[in-house]
């Protein structure tokens, strides 16, 4: 059915709504897909004001996505009560706190800020809030978030974060200079975030032996994410030095210079850390996806080319031979209820192209997809990236110089190995970006705004939307469902073999649910239901005219 | 009270929100509006998501969108674009616009900027602007002063009241949606209409829709807040609030409107002066069926005595919620021992000073504002209640000592139907008492090594 609809239509009749200029910059972001000359899209531009957006700000990013699943570093936001209050384990990042293990993950810090703070300044607060923070609980290490006004009041939380790792001694203490007016979403923040952790805590910690390590870089444990893939990488012999960040502590980063090779999940939030890293320490880095069962197959397989061990190669076979078969026998189960289906995903800045492996595996067509915070080359793939345009937004946010550590740079691999590699399929520091997989004719869309969400819904109908809590509601009442890609509906895990199969059976759940046919009450409709009177003696009788 | 009360400079699992949520619940409870937060888009993204979990309904809130050159230069071209905007992709029928810490931060005068848009786009729809700036106050007193906004630029503009009845203008705390309901319901039954501002009871707990509307239907209309200066009276439930937040106290100022005042009508005490209330501004008696219901009330109180006796409770969340609760569970013979609130306001500490010691105790409660979670967790600990009443944000206190807590107020987002929660009138406080004491029972149940079930 979809197929019939004239996106190229579809999309002027969206813009139609805007003023000129509006459209003008709108229609740049909404794009027919071609997958063999992939055409340009504008993203990580600044949302227009009063167009209603998926995205959040730097603050959020920083402070929410990157550092929040870390559970032994105190977030210590700087500001006003909200953004500390909103960001208070609001996403659903898992983390394993047993045993002794310190987890500050269900606290909220934050200084509070009030009126006279505004006009003489925050610091000293600030710096009370430390040492409380610091008295109270002992952390090796606490994170300073800078709200709006910080930077605007002329709080300096680096000064602040100097001053008193010095004074306590044993406290690692960094601040980030993520106030949420910078960048244009949570992807500043991302690097920001980044940024700090690079210069404050990677390689603070002591080399870490050991057999196959790598580092998972941009997996943030939602619903339990990064314990799947734990489980299958120790299976498979593979040595996991630290995950950036889901299930994450502060010792995991600090030694996460001693694994021989970064493997990127969320290309967006993390690859700056998985460029530095390699910088400085000679780490080379790979983009995997661990989002569907093949994805997953074809993740460990790279994995173990990297390596090049048949030992190693031999044990990741026998690992996704022994999974896959439990996977099949669920997706056999379910097929015939979400074949054929349709799928819109807008989320993230990675998640809207690695949940299409799943559909794909459910026999569910995307018919358009974006992100809220991509950029061009998380479309495009990156070797778009010469020519994207630093725009004033990007250019304020920090690009750290990084050289080669003289003690610690390791070449893991001689260019020789790294170009056969290559050749095999390794791609080395490169990703392809979502819109070389999408159909042709596909709509991809930038920045969704929420009155075009409502125009592509109301014309395709999908059979499943993709976003977040802000939209669920929303879409559902279009008779719609809307699968949370952020929090998975508080399910999951979606990750690896296990996480295939739980999306396999909840996305039939959603598609075969009939809740949607009882919108209109029976007597509204037209001959729908008619009464069944029992007559003493004889069988029930419908009556009919 | 405890030694280990500390007068922390930091704020540790904080037990309130800031101004700007508080606007934008406000302004979702008028027909047709569509609220914009004048500062970074996150503030307004933030407050979505967070609103959305609890009410599990669509909200759409706009922002003004600021870049590092709107903090430099200020964001009045920002503010026109984002209301222009909004206006053509929603055609509402009026624009909230709130303030957030950055705009107020860069001294934004929003009056102006308002005054001036309306002159320069003389067709847009109606503007109603309010200052929440978020380091001031809590989500409260941005309610509050919201409502009050709305009051003192649209009331007086209209000439006759549509709809039936005499009017009673009602001014509430942030109730549910359900309980507003309850409130036209009780009104309409005594021959009158409750026009509540604002009144989210359908538009933040609304029904599946055949046809998609952009704006949620239902919210007080606009044109009945111009003419609330027409109506019988005002009544004002909850707390006693600072005149500057009490448009019942402006309308009677400006139009000599009389202003009631009175409690939030849980417990059988305090309905029974609502109800009172009704009767004599409306002057019609109580409709039998109602105090059929009371009579079911009372008996219920009876049957569960024995279970609530002396029963020690925490109480927890806005100063009006706790207020309320604190009234009602002093009145079923529970003995709530402390009651705190993140408001630094002190309408709380006077609220409960005037009513007084539970019954059943002979000390006073303690009482604490401008509290946090991270305060109150050593005081619990030390209490060692046997329930708490409040938000979400309780469990882990409630986790960590293994006390039940009975989810009321706001935020709820790990419990299903918030929207729907009913606490106001004999009815709503039966629905209360009933899941009060099957808490209290569940608890005893489970941690009985044997399991009876005959309790």
């Amino acid at each position: 059915m979809s197929s019939l609809i004239d996106n190229e239509k579809l999309r002027d009749e969206m813009l139609d709504i805007y003023p000129a200029k509006v459209a003008r910059k709108r229609k740049k972001a909404i794009v027919l897909n071609d997958p063999a000359e992939i055409p340009e899209i504008q993203a990580n531009v600044r949302t227009i004001p009063g167009i209603i957006t998926q995205r959040g700000c730097s603050y959020a990013g920083c402070k929410g996505v990157v550092l929040g699943p870390t559970r032994d570093i105190i977030n210590l936001t700087h500001g006003p009560i909200g953004c500390g209050f909103y960001s208070w384990l609001t996403r659903r990042n898992q983390t394993d706190a047993s045993g002794d293990k310190e987890n500050f993950m269900t606290y909220c810090f934050s200084t509070d800020m009030q009126d006279p703070n505004i006009v003489f300044g925050g610091e000293k607060k600030l710096k009370e809030a430390i040492q409380e923070a610091y008295d109270i609980f002992k952390p090796k290490a606490i994170g300073i978030f800078s709200t709006c006004p910080v930077g605007l009041i002329g709080d300096d939380v680096h000064a602040a974060a100097r001053e008193m790792t010095e004074k306590i001694g044993d406290c690692n203490i960094f601040g980030f200079s993520c106030e949420g007016y910078k960048g244009v979403s949570q992807s500043a923040g991302h690097h920001i975030a980044n940024n700090q952790l690079f210069r404050h805590v990677i390689g603070k910690g002591e080399e870490l032996p050991g057999k196959f390590k790598i580092n998972m870089l941009g997996e943030y444990n939602i619903g339990g994410d990064a314990f799947v893939i734990e489980d299958i990488l120790e299976k498979c012999g593979i040595e996991l030095i630290a995950t950036f960040s889901g299930n994450s502590s502060y010792n995991q980063f600090a030694s996460s210079y001693s694994a021989d090779l970064n493997c990127v999940m969320c290309h967006r939030s993390i690859n700056y850390v998985a460029e530095m890293m390699e910088e400085k320490y000679g780490i080379p880095w790979i983009k995997v996806n661990f989002i569907g069962a093949k994805s997953t197959a074809k993740s460990l397989r790279r994995i173990a080319d990297y390596f090049g061990n048949q030992e190693l190669k031999d044990r990741v076979e026998k690992v996704i031979a022994e999974e896959m078969e439990s996977v099949e026998a669920v997706k056999n189960e379910v097929f015939s209820k979400t074949d054929g289906k349709s799928a819109m995903l807008f989320v993230g800045g990675s998640r809207a192209h690695h949940y299409q492996d799943l559909f794909n595996e459910l026999g569910i067509r995307t018919l358009a997809a974006g992100y809220e915070f991509g950029h061009r080359d998380d479309y495009e793939g990156r070797r778009v990236i010469p020519t994207i345009k630093i725009d004033a937004d990007s250019r304020n946010i920090e690009e750290l110089t990084v050289t080669k550590d003289e003690e610690r740079y390791n070449q893991r691999i001689s260019d020789d190995e790294r170009k056969a590699l290559d050749e095999q399929g390794l791609d080395f520091s490169d990703y392809e970006g979502m819109m070389p997989q999408m159909e042709e004719g596909t709509l991809v869309i930038d920045d969704l705004s929420h009155y075009e969400m409502e125009e592509l819904i109301k014309k395709h109908k999908p059979d499943v939307f993709c976003a977040g809590i802000k939209e669920k509601y929303a879409v559902q009442k279009m008779g719609v469902p809307l699968k949370q890609l952020h929090s998975y509906d508080y399910g999951g895990p979606y990750a690896g073999f296990e996480g295939a199969i739980n999306f396999y059976k909840d996305i039939a759940q959603m598609v075969s649910s009939r809740v949607w046919d009882l919108v209109g009450a029976p007597w509204e409709k037209e001959g729908s239901l008619s009464p069944v009177y029992v007559e003493s003696g004889s069988p029930a009788v419908t009556m009919k005219d | 009270m405890s030694a280990e009360v500390q007068n922390y400079q930091s704020a540790g699992n904080p037990c309130r929100q800031c101004m700007p949520l508080g606007a934008s619940w406000a302004f979702k409870g008028v027909k047709g509006c569509i609220p914009v937060l004048h500062g970074s888009q996150g503030c307004a993204t933030y407050i979505r998501r967070y609103m959305i979990s609890h009410f599990r309904e669509p909200i759409d809130i706009a922002s003004s969108s600021f870049d590092e050159t709107t903090v430099i230069f200020g964001g009045q071209e920002n503010l026109e674009k984002a209301v222009l905007n909004v206006f053509n992709q929603y055609r509402p029928d009026i624009i909230g616009i709130a303030t957030t810490c950055l705009s107020e931060t860069i001294g934004d005068d929003i009056d102006r900027f308002v005054r001036e848009l309306k002159k320069n786009q003389p067709g847009l729809c109606t503007l109603v602007p309010v200052s929440t700036p978020s380091y001031q106050g809590t989500q409260e007193e941005g309610f509050h002063r919201t409502i009050y906004a709305l009051v003192k630029n649209l009331a007086g503009a209209g000439e006759v009241h549509a709809g039936e009845g005499p009017a009673l203008n009602f001014f509430l705390p942030m109730i549910t949606p359900a309980d507003i309901r309850w409130i036209k319901d009780i009104t309409k039954a005594m021959k009158g209409r409750a026009v509540v501002l604002p009144d989210i009871s359908e538009t933040l707990d609304g029904g599946l829709w055949e046809e998609y509307n952009a704006i949620p239907p239902g919210g007080t209309d606009q044109e009945e807040i111009k003419s609330l200066h027409l109506s019988e009276a005002s009544v004002e439930l909850g707390t006693v609030l600072p005149d500057d937040w009490r448009p019942g106290y402006w309308l009677q100022k400006q139009h000599g409107l009389p202003n009631l005042q009175a409690a939030l009508p849980l417990g059988v005490d305090a309905t029974d002066h609502f109800m009172k209330l009704l009767e004599d501004v409306l002057d019609c008696p109580v409709p039998p069926e109602f105090m059929e219901i009371r009579s079911r009330l009372t008996d219920a109180y009876a049957d569960a005595h024995k279970y609530l006796y002396g029963k020690k409770v925490v109480l927890f969340g806005d100063t009006s919620t706790v207020e309320a609760l604190y009234r009602f569970t002093s009145e079923i013979g529970m003995n709530p021992v402390f009651c705190f609130t993140g408001s630094p306001s002190g309408i709380l500490k006077k609220a409960i000073e005037k009513l007084g010691t539970p019954p059943v105790s002979t000390t006073a409660p303690l009482v604490m504002e401008d509290c946090d979670f991270g305060d109150a967790e050593g005081i619990i600990e030390e209490m060692n209640p046997d329930m708490l009443i409040g938000n979400s944000k309780g469990y882990k206190i409630a986790r960590k000592l293994d006390i039940p807590l009975l989810r009321v107020g706001f935020p709820i987002h790990d419990r299903f139907g918030a929207s729907r929660q009913r606490m106001l009138g004999y009815s709503g406080t039966l629905n209360l008492l009933d899941q009060i004491v099957n808490m209290l029972l569940e608890k005893k149940q489970s941690d009985s090594d044997i399991g009876y079930t005959y309790i």
